[in-house]
């Protein structure tokens, strides 16, 4: 498996795993509290947050790890390299993931015209923008395992 | 994806050269080696210019790495 396949890899268990947590987070707010006076900011923050930074631990962790295999097996091919492959099949999934992030906005922009609360209209630009990651991990995966 | 109908000799070619590993060719190439593998398995096809340095690194004319089929 290449780098950017595991990065790949790495990326989608952040998402989802983040994504499960700040779910939580607010279905548990919402037993108490009708769900347009919830208070989101703060797990909003801290989702964002927590994604960048454990996206760039985790990213380390698995480089360090893979510099030490390649000084035992002397080939640098596992390690930290992007090649024409990797950047085609990211410039793909990355087309993909714009289009459906673009379709999944339309409901964001429903739910501004017809005046929602800006909860539901924060939370459908923000499932908008995680389904959008999880479309381009997953054409990036099927790419990389069915061919390109 | 449909598959490439570029074929390619690259594994017969690495067996010529001292049994070259994939590990190898990729190093030489300086991309990965699940390249070397898709490129192999013809899930992949390479830029016009890793295909003229692949054919560098055997020493070899591109059209005895990589062939088109008559229709």
């Amino acid at each position: 498996m290449s780098f950017e396949e595991k990065s790949t890899w790495i990326n989608l268990a952040i998402q989802l795993g983040l994504g499960v947590w700040y779910t939580s987070q607010i279905l548990a707010k919402a037993q108490a509290t009708p769900v347009t006076e919830i208070s989101y900011l703060r797990d909003l923050v801290t989702l964002v947050v927590a994604t960048v930074v454990l996206t760039v631990v985790v990213h380390i962790v698995v480089s360090i790890v893979l510099a030490g295999r390649a000084a035992m097996t002397g080939s640098t091919a596992e390690i930290d390299r992007s090649d024409e492959r990797d950047k085609t099949i990211g410039r793909f999934a990355g087309n993909i993931g714009g289009v459906v992030l673009g379709v999944a906005t339309i409901p964001a922009l429903g739910l501004a015209v017809y005046e929602f609360d800006h909860f539901w209209i924060a939370h459908a630009i923000l499932g908008a923008f995680f389904v959008s990651e999880l479309a381009t991990a997953g054409v990036k995966l099927v790419t990389y395992r069915r061919g390109f | 994806m449909a598959k490439t109908r570029v074929t390619n000799s690259i594994r017969a070619l690495r067996f010529a050269n001292d049994e070259m590993t994939q590990a190898a060719l990729a190093d030489r190439l300086g991309v990965t080696r699940q390249t070397i593998i898709a490129i192999e398995q013809g899930r992949y096809s390479p830029s016009l210019e890793m295909a003229f340095q692949m054919a560098k690194v055997f020493e070899v004319p591109l059209e005895e790495v990589f062939q088109y089929p008559d229709d």
